[in-house]
């Protein structure tokens, strides 16, 4: 009995030891994967930068997209000032209608 | 106890023993955390540097390099030089010099040579010839951080800008260094000066672009030479190698007047409406001072004096503010200071070794003190703000000085100095500060050319400075009508999220600006321009106006 149960200890021994030989092997693997992928994306980063360099992609803007101009300060407005718009717009429309109106009558 | 427990009981003790290194071993991967040394580190020969939005500015390549040992080369020059100057794409002589060079250990041959050269080299297999793992670092933004960012050498040392402050930084450690540029501004900053540069034939253009609230350099541009030629590949080691901003000094003229009107407002020389006689020439024993397009006396007011830029005043209200308070008033700006950014030096400025009457005089409208614009901007700054900025190139800079400054007192260096700015200290009082903002919006008001470009609702201030250049080579003087025009700009005036300083050299007069070469004509469009570009690329707000 005692035999059986020594024979099948010492045998689970040697095969957990065979299969984390084999694992770790393949971690190695993946490590020397994992490595080699980084410095590709370092690469790739590296070339992604140097194709977003702005006197390339404003040529080619100027060359496929004639008609757009740089964003200018006069452009852009606030909130504010959008609101102010809209109310004298209204208000002038009511103005306009108020006129109709007492035309008509 | 039988023979056989005792049997049993030993080979479970060995049994144990045989299997402890396997439990401690799949123990460990238990307790290992994902993403740490579980990992190869892939140990970069120098750290990138990035921008503050994570753009790469300056990365290391690995490549491949020839060299030879001369001493086991067994085959005839002749054949190694045929097989090698296609594959190369080199000259023959160049290679026969390599090959019959002095010494017998070592020559490098090509350095930094493609994949497939490198393949061919190896595939020939001559004895002797050997293809070495090298680094080689690379710009990819092109010439656009010329010197901020600065060069290396052959051997990854750098030489000058943030590479050489920052050398030992970028080699020991792994990780990217962040600074606190940004490639959209820097880009705006570099379109415009250099349109500027070939529209006015300058012979150098330069300018900052710093946040007001943090003292951070946004972008920092400085074009001597041709714009074609990357200075980053060229290691010549003339002018052109020298970064304008920091490590020039020059008599920057009217856009001091700005500092020296804080002064006086500071010390209570003079308020906003003050009337001063301003006659048409100032005669200071042989020295005369006149102001450009006046030959008639009158009288400004403080306010108008600042906004016409006029000489006469500035200089009779100097003797009446007295050298002591100027002196001071400069010292609380900086300019005497042996100034450092982040750990990069800036030359100091050129001052009288003894300040006498006509020193104080002058040195209110910008002559006989000779400073860099990175002095002059960070006395913008502190004027603009009230507080003791310093200037910062690092995005986190009081990380990087924790940091280093750790790992220095645990090897015994001597610690780095953060200036962090007291922000509860002032060094303008309230009213001096306000009427200086104002003082600055006016003079971006009354400028014509503003209105064309419709900058309105930012409540932008600004001042132009137009100075004589020096003749320079050691002898006295200055040259006729070669001026250094510069424009100093804050938006918005009354409470700064952007400070900016731009310095034409030289532009030559034309027909376009009517034989004019004065900053009016000159720096000032462009400050407006960039000004335009700037303000939807860093979302800045239009505002109540203010100022007027």
């Amino acid at each position: 009995m005692t035999r059986y149960f020594l024979i099948s200890f010492f045998a689970f021994v040697g095969i957990s030891k065979v299969y984390v030989f084999y694992v770790e092997k393949r971690m190695e693997n993946l490590k020397t994967m994992v490595a080699r992928q980084k410095k590709e994306i370092g690469l790739l980063k590296i070339e992604w930068t140097y194709l977003n360099q702005n006197a390339r992609l404003q040529a080619m803007a100027r060359k496929y997209l004639p008609s757009w101009q740089p964003i200018e300060a006069k452009q852009l407005k606030s909130l504010p000032e959008l609101d102010k718009r809209f109310v004298d717009e209204v208000m002038k429309q009511e103005s306009i209608a108020e006129i109709e109106n007492s035309k008509d009558n | 106890m039988t023979n056989m427990t005792k049997i049993i009981r030993r080979l479970i003790i060995i049994g144990m023993c045989l299997f402890a290194p396997l439990a401690i071993k799949l123990g460990a991967y238990w307790f290992h955390k994902p993403g740490g040394s579980i990992f190869l580190k892939h140990n970069k020969a120098r750290a990138d540097i990035i921008d503050s939005n994570g753009v790469l500015l300056a990365t290391t390549i690995p490549t491949k390099s020839v060299y030879i040992i001369p001493s086991e080369v067994i085959e005839k020059s002749e054949t190694i030089i045929n097989e090698f100057a296609p594959i190369l794409n080199v000259s023959k002589e160049y290679l026969n010099r390599k090959l019959h060079a002095k010494s017998r250990k070592f020559v490098w041959i090509v350095r930094h040579i493609a994949p497939w050269q490198a393949y061919e080299i190896a595939k020939l297999g001559y004895s002797g010839v050997y293809v070495a793992k090298d680094s080689r670092r690379f710009y990819p933004l092109g010439a656009m951080f010329n010197h901020i960012v600065g060069r290396v050498d052959d051997d990854n040392n750098g030489l000058s800008g943030v590479e050489k402050s920052f050398n030992e930084v970028l080699t020991t450690r792994q990780e990217s260094l962040k600074l606190s540029l940004k490639v959209p501004v820097q880009a705006v900053l570099k379109e415009i000066l250099d349109e500027g540069k070939k529209e006015f034939e300058a012979n150098a253009v330069y300018g900052m672009i710093i946040c007001a609230k943090t003292g951070k350099i946004l972008a920092s541009y400085s074009q001597l030479e041709n714009v074609d030629e990357n200075p980053h590949e060229n290691y010549k080691l003339d002018g052109s190698c020298i970064n304008l901003n920091t490590q020039s000094v020059f008599e920057y003229g009217s856009v001091l007047k700005f500092i020296a009107a804080a002064m006086f407002l500071e010390n209570k020389v003079v308020t906003l409406s003050t009337r001063i006689a301003a006659p048409a020439q100032l005669k200071l024993g042989k020295f005369t001072i006149k102001d450009v397009n006046r030959t008639w006396n009158c009288e400004y007011s403080f306010q108008e004096a600042f906004v016409k830029s006029s000489n006469v005043v500035f200089g009779t209200l100097a003797s009446r503010a007295g050298l002591k308070n100027q002196l001071e008033f400069f010292h609380r700006c900086g300019f005497f200071d042996h100034m450092t950014i982040d750990n990069m030096t800036v030359v100091d400025g050129i001052f009288p070794k003894k300040w006498g009457y006509m020193n104080c005089f002058t040195a209110t409208y910008g002559y006989g003190l000779a400073i860099t614009a990175a002095h002059y901007i960070r006395g913008a700054l502190r004027v603009l703000t009230g507080h003791e900025h310093e200037l910062h190139i690092l995005d986190d800079y009081k990380g990087f000085y924790a940091h280093e400054n750790k790992l220095r007192e645990e090897e015994g260096r001597p610690i780095l100095n953060c200036k962090v700015p007291d922000l509860s200290k002032k060094i303008l009082s309230d009213h001096a500060l306000w009427d200086a903002r104002f003082l600055l919006r006016q003079c971006f008001k009354a400028s014509q050319m503003a209105a064309k470009y419709e900058l309105e609702g930012y409540n932008i201030g600004g001042k132009t400075g137009t100075a004589n250049n020096r003749v320079g080579g050691g002898k006295k003087g200055y040259k006729e009508k070669c001026n250094r025009c510069s424009y100093t700009f804050a938006i918005p005036a009354n409470n700064p999220q952007i400070i900016g300083f731009i310095v034409i050299d030289e532009p030559k007069p034309s027909a376009k600006t009517f034989g004019w070469a004065t900053a009016g004509w000159t720096a000032a469009p462009l400050g407006f321009r960039l000004m335009a570009r700037l303000i939807p690329i860093l979302n800045l707000k239009k505002e109540p106006v203010i100022f007027g």
